[in-house]
């Protein structure tokens, strides 16, 4: 929130017309100067092995979920020759990305970062990342293809995945009970369902679209196989009108036509009031917002249950992904061997997994995650309920195809304008998502990369 | 010598990143091909601003703060001055605790601020809405036409009674007898507050004329924290919005640097405008 001095003391303003330009400035270094104290030690840390403390490899990793100090803690307690030190930032999108960054203009960035897929290839425009293709080679075949492919583009690795946010259906069991309902199994069931709460309560929505939030518009068109970015040679493809994506925004834009489903602003507090006092009978959302709802909706104990995501036709089981984070090896990191070895410990270690289910809260990208007590418990929330026998069956079942594209702060805010706007009745989804398209083909080859539709 | 200090000051404070922002905005980063390999810095000529000149978004946003300022700098500072009238009165009672009432919102942070006025502008929790909706009014203070007025409100609250102390304080400095003088001369209250006061109180109107304006085009807190509550305001709403959105988010710092320079001199331009013509406006009164 930094250059919110909107307006200052009067002895000060004179000056205030041209410090615009000093404020911007300062912006640009913010991040470094937060750094300073930091620099010197990241330096001497990463310099590798050979260091003060004998053959011990000291890596720097930084990040911001709660629970990962507790597991570097763990790692350092089990491996004598290497020592990692977390150090705590700003979640990404409030700064510690800005951070991240200028740290490696700065030449003095941590070894590993916690970076959000949909992230990563952002980092590897700006120059910000270490190929580890070769080191990461062997912990593949632990992780779930589609986590995986999120951690590199165009066959190169750059980090190992941590999470991923297989989605499902929130429902309110109250309000199915008072219209006899059963948790739909495909899209067709789902509206007609939606005909039914509306004819019977208007003022319920029978579901919450998510149409200021780019990730979930994303989540919509990824069960449907497609991808709104990809590479082919030395070129970007942007193809955020390929027809799975269509045919998802017209379903979702059709239920909007009929009113049958809300695009409230998500996740404000009226939002919130909304899933607590059930005027919002369903929601389709990823694992971590069981946590959210959980937290801001207390009312609401008991009251919403999980079902398997709908599907287009009976047969078909595939499902979708919201989220999700990996860690990714930055520039300049010296030991890139050891830096991949703890990724790859962080997240596949069934200890440290058990400890990032618990005080993180993630659904695992590794394999053997799903085995793992944590994810067996019932959710006293949700009635007591297996939730995560639901996400499991979702994360097996969600499609690997999915790229993200090397502008997405870009593409996440013109969407958020642009769609939040064609939700709330200023036009089709489909006309946001084309022009959110054009913009974001300006934006890459604005940075003087090569792109083109697709 | 003695200046030694004001000067180290002013060149590492001001100077400095002053000179920085132009120095960036003069480059940009080149890439080519995926961008797999680390991009390089460049130099980009005046790329960057005849990029900034040629957004539309930023035109729009520059259009939409001089609509806000057009607006709500004459109803802030009206509304001051009636109040430091006020104030001033012989007859006001409780002048302290009012001068402190009036005071009060400019103490509050504008993004505290904002949040509070926030929870009265949203559809479901607001009682101002409910209360509207059961008088048959239905109001929806977030909506496409009504989003900035909702601004204006805020910004209003936040800085009428600092400008009505700037006004206030300028008033105290005025000689007491002149008014006793125009009394004796058969001044009522009305006549002394129109012909004497304001007269006499012109630049101090007119500075915080100048600061209003100035804070107008640098509006960023109350959209930007009102931004996640509403599809109306975009990330680009106001032109610091813009160099916030090109800078950070677009993670195009050479971009962002040029729409803030552009901004500066903008700014530069209207203050001195507003100050030469509130500057021939007081001469004027003056000399009646």
């Amino acid at each position: 929130m930094w250059g919110t001095t909107r307006r200052g003391r009067a002895a000060r303003r004179v000056a205030a017309a041209i410090s615009v330009a000093a404020l911007a400035a300062l912006a640009a270094c913010s991040s470094d100067d937060s750094n300073d104290a930091k620099s010197g030690s990241a330096a001497s840390q990463s310099s590798g092995a050979g260091g003060g403390k004998g053959d011990t490899a000291q890596l720097e990793f930084w990040g911001w979920a709660p629970g990962y100090d507790k597991v570097v803690e763990a790692f350092n307690a089990s491996h004598p020759d290497v020592h990692v030190t977390f150090n705590k930032i700003d979640p990404g999108s409030k700064g510690g990305y800005a951070k991240m960054l200028a740290a490696v203009k700065a030449g003095n960035a941590p070894c590993l970062g916690q970076v959000g897929y949909e992230t990563l290839p952002s980092f590897l425009v700006e120059g910000a990342l270490a190929d580890v293709t070769k080191e990461a080679a062997a912990a593949k075949a632990k992780y779930a293809p589609g986590a995986w492919s999120q951690m590199g583009v165009a066959g190169h690795t750059y980090g190992i995945p941590v999470d991923t946010g297989p989605v499902a259906l929130f429902y309110r069991t109250d309000v199915f009970q008072k219209y006899n309902l059963t948790p739909p199994k495909t899209w067709d069931e789902f509206a007609q369902q939606a005909d039914k709460v509306k004819a019977g309560d208007p003022a319920v929505a029978y579901s919450a679209v998510g149409g200021n939030d780019p990730w979930w518009l994303a989540g919509m068109a990824w069960q449907n196989g497609g991808s709104w970015f990809g590479t082919s040679g030395d070129t970007w493809k942007v193809s955020m009108t390929e027809p799975g994506t269509q045919k998802a925004m017209q379903y979702w834009q059709g239920l909007l036509d009929k009113k049958v489903v809300a695009a409230d602003p998500t996740s404000t507090p009226d939002w919130y009031k909304r899933m607590q006092d059930g005027t919002f009978a369903t929601y389709v959302g990823p694992v971590w917002f069981s946590a959210l709802l959980e937290e801001n909706a207390k009312g609401a104990a008991g009251k919403w249950a999980v079902a398997p995501m709908p599907t287009w036709d009976a047969s078909s089981k595939a499902t979708s992904n919201i989220g999700g984070s990996g860690t990714a090896v930055l520039k300049g990191c010296k030991n890139t061997q050891a830096a991949v070895t703890f990724a790859d410990w962080m997240s596949s270690d069934p200890a440290s997994l058990a400890t990032l289910v618990k005080e993180t809260g993630i659904y695992p990208a590794a394999a053997a995650g799903a085995d793992l007590d944590a994810l067996k418990q019932p959710s006293a929330y949700f009635n007591n309920q297996k939730i995560y026998d639901v996400f499991k069956e979702s994360a097996a079942n969600i499609p690997d195809k999915w790229q993200w594209g090397p502008t997405m702060t870009q593409v996440s805010s013109d969407l958020t304008d642009l769609a939040g706007k064609a939700a709330s009745g200023g036009g089709p989804l489909t006309g946001a998502l084309s022009e959110t398209q054009a913009k974001t083909l300006k934006a890459i080859q604005d940075k003087g990369l090569k792109a083109a539709a697709g | 010598m003695f200046l030694a200090p004001f000067g180290a000051l002013f060149v590492a404070m001001y100077a400095v990143p002053v000179g920085y922002a132009v120095v960036e905005s003069l480059h940009k980063m080149k890439r080519s091909g995926l961008g797999l390999t680390p991009p390089e810095r460049v130099w980009a000529g005046f790329d960057n601003y005849r990029r900034a000149l040629d957004d539309d978004a930023l035109w729009s946003g520059v259009g939409r703060v001089l609509l806000f300022g057009i607006v709500q700098v004459p109803v802030m500072l009206g509304l001051a001055l009636v109040l430091a009238l006020v104030l001033d009165s012989q007859s006001a009672r409780l002048k302290g605790l009012f001068r402190a009432a009036y005071f009060l919102p400019y103490a509050i942070p504008g993004v505290v601020a904002t949040i509070l006025w926030a929870f009265l502008y949203m559809p479901r929790s607001s009682p101002v809405v409910s209360m509207l909706d059961g008088l048959g009014l239905p109001s929806d203070f977030l909506g496409e036409d009504a989003v900035l007025w909702s601004i204006a409100n805020v910004v209003t609250w936040a800085w009428t009674g600092y400008n009505t102390l700037v006004i206030y304080s300028a008033l105290q400095a005025v000689p007491r007898e002149l008014f006793e003088a125009a009394a004796l001369d058969g001044c009522g209250p009305w006549r002394i507050a129109w012909r004497i006061k304001v007269p006499l109180v012109a630049p101090a109107i007119a500075l915080t004329t100048v600061f209003s304006v100035i804070g107008t085009l640098q509006l960023y807190t109350e959209p930007r924290v009102l931004r996640p509550l509403t599809s109306t305001i975009s990330a680009d709403y106001t032109p610091i919005m813009s160099a916030y959105h090109q800078a950070v988010e677009n993670n195009d710092y050479g971009q962002g640097a040029a729409v803030s320079v552009l901004l500066a001199l903008g700014t530069c331009v209207l203050s001195f405008a507003v100050l030469k013509i509130s500057a021939r406006l007081t001469k004027g009164r003056a000399s009646l």
